[in-house]
């Protein structure tokens, strides 16, 4: 019994100095913070953010103001500064750019500038950065009543903890997680997992869930009342008790009086209801699975 | 895009338009000016005002200003031709401290400025050569179908071009040059002691300064890169402007990086839209 508490001893001060230089890294520090004010601060607030290489997290906290903080991703500034221009790159530069021009012993000066751009009217919040050059990582803080329109192209996730509103997040190379969300969400990626967790939902407005290449994870109250359908080429899991629909469902048109066609579509998946039924909730992917979880 | 840039390549546009008409019916001569500056101080002043065709100055010895005008006429009619030669003048002025060459027509408003609001039918060139004492401050403007070329000069200089290049070599003053679609090179024989600012929206800026640079620099190329062969530390960023109108509240942060070389100095501005900016650094000196 000694020995292995001995040996557990040994184990743990291991993984504490492995995990020493993570605990200790510093959190990266803003290369600027932006404070917005509303122009309406007691009504709930509309956040719009895109990014085209980078990520985007967004925390719902108490105050009344959105709080933009950027920061930019890669190798320190400094190690920028004293890097001089490599080999390589000076011979792209010299036949792309300036066969004629001497650049020997040049010196890049690295852009530790975001081009941040916010706009508010009428607590409609805009917010863009350049990032097609560099990679660019946005951290807004929103008040919780706030609803997002969050985009992302590549080289980030997007996050979002504790608010409460609409959702539109789109993201093409990169995971949504949303966690502690409320109201209503429609959250799309390409090559990605969605993980999401709703404290409650809209009764009353769809939502959809969709990816391409990655699971979708779901969890949601137990007491909705949601029409759902679920499309995948994976497993699909529950803890619901789906009722689930036996005919599929068939969409008929008939475009035959204006000299069209006559077209029956069969749609693919799976249908059924959740507590009677109510605003359909999509559930589709392509190679993953997926799991509709009862909080 | 700021308002002055956007006049500008209205104003190129323009003259672009006109230039690419068919105007088969020409005319051309060649003359010489010539003036004295008999002064000795930075406080003389040539001041050329051309609309089409290149100026090329350099700066020498002694008093004299000789100006070499290399004038071509290009029309639609013979009617528009005789037209040009009775409208178009190149008119100088010249007083004890300042010598104005400037480009007259109808197309000048009254307070000088360029307007371009109806075809003339006809496009006449001034390339200027001009050979003046290197301790004069140079205002050089052109728009079209010409670069600006500038040699040996001590005076401050403001230089300002649509389409075409700027290149100011052998420089020991300070100043502004600006254009939209051309090259920006510079070439400082003494660094600047005091502001300078570079501007161009389609071309690389390239400056060259001896190698006791101290200045602080403000950058800023939307499609390029910026190079340094001097040593440089990064400053903080300009802070973005805040501004709210009319209930809208606006946070814009333009892209600029700012760089202190050497123990930091007077402000030298470059920039470009499409474009690298180079600082090297004079190895002759």
């Amino acid at each position: 019994m000694k020995r292995m508490q001995t040996k557990c001893l040994a184990m743990a001060v291991v993984a504490a100095w492995l995990l020493s230089p993570v605990l200790a890294a510093k959190a990266p520090e803003a290369l600027e913070t932006v404070t917005v004010p509303l122009s309406k601060a007691s009504q709930p607030a509309w956040v719009e953010a895109h990014v085209m290489f980078g990520s985007i997290t967004v925390e719902a906290y108490a105050g009344r103001e959105v709080v933009v903080e950027t920061f930019l991703r890669g190798k320190s500034l400094q190690s920028k500064i004293e890097k001089k221009i490599e080999e390589a790159e000076l011979d792209e530069l010299k036949k792309e750019k300036k066969p004629t021009r001497d650049i020997s012993g040049l010196r890049k000066i690295p852009i530790a500038n975001t081009g941040l751009t916010i706009e508010e009217k009428d607590n409609r919040v805009s917010i863009r950065v350049d990032s097609w050059k560099q990679t660019v990582d946005l951290k807004i803080k929103v008040p919780v009543n706030t609803s997002l329109d969050l985009k992302c192209q590549s080289n980030g996730d997007i996050k979002v903890t504790g608010v409460t509103g609409e959702m539109d997040v789109n993201n093409l190379n990169g995971p949504i997680h949303l966690t502690g969300v409320t109201g209503t969400v429609l959250a799309h990626t390409l090559n990605g997992e969605i993980v999401a967790t709703l404290t409650r939902v809209n009764p009353d407005k769809p939502m959809s869930f969709s990816t391409l290449n990655g699971d979708i994870d779901v969890t949601l109250p137990s007491s909705i009342r949601n029409n759902v359908r679920v499309e995948s080429r994976g497993d699909i899991y529950s803890d619901f008790d789906i009722k689930l629909q036996k005919e599929p469902v068939k969409k008929v048109d008939n475009g035959r009086h204006k000299g069209g066609t006559f077209r029956v579509h069969i749609t693919q998946g799976v249908f059924g209801t959740i507590n009677g039924g109510g605003p359909e909730i999509s559930f589709k992917n392509f190679n993953g699975d997926i799991y509709i979880r009862r909080k | 895009m700021k308002k002055w840039q956007f006049a500008m390549i209205c104003i190129g546009c323009a003259a672009w338009f006109i230039g690419s008409a068919d105007l088969p019916f020409r005319a051309q001569r060649e003359y010489r000016l010539a003036f004295t500056l008999p002064g000795d101080d930075l406080s003389q002043e040539v001041v050329v005002d051309n609309v089409f065709g290149k100026i090329d100055v350099r700066g020498g010895a002694g008093h004299d200003v000789r100006v070499t005008v290399h004038e071509s006429m290009r029309a639609t009619t013979a009617d528009a031709l005789a037209r040009a030669k009775k409208e178009v003048t190149l008119r100088p002025e010249h007083s004890a401290k300042r010598i104005r060459l400037m480009v007259d027509g109808p197309f000048r408003t009254p307070d000088g400025r360029i307007n371009w609001r109806r075809s003339l039918g006809y496009i006449v060139r001034y390339d200027l050569q001009i050979f003046v004492p290197r301790r004069v401050c140079l205002r050089l403007k052109t728009v079209n179908e010409g670069d600006i070329k500038v040699k040996d000069i001590d005076g401050d200089f403001r230089v300002s071009n649509v389409n075409g290049k700027i290149d100011l070599s052998g420089i020991r003053g300070s100043g502004n040059a600006v254009t939209v679609n051309g090259e920006v090179s510079i070439q400082f024989d003494r660094n600047p002691r005091s502001a300078c600012r570079f501007t161009t929206v389609n071309g690389d800026i390239l400056l060259v300064f001896g190698p006791t640079l101290a200045a602080d620099f403000r950058l800023k190329t939307f499609n390029g890169d910026m190079l340094s062969g001097f040593p440089f530390e990064l400053q903080p960023i300009p802070a973005g402007t805040r501004d709210r109108r009319k209930g809208r509240f606006v946070y814009r942060r333009d892209g600029v990086q700012a760089i202190r070389i050497g123990p930091g100095g007077p402000l030298i501005q470059a920039s470009t839209l499409n474009g690298d900016i180079t600082i090297s650094q004079n190895k002759t000196n």
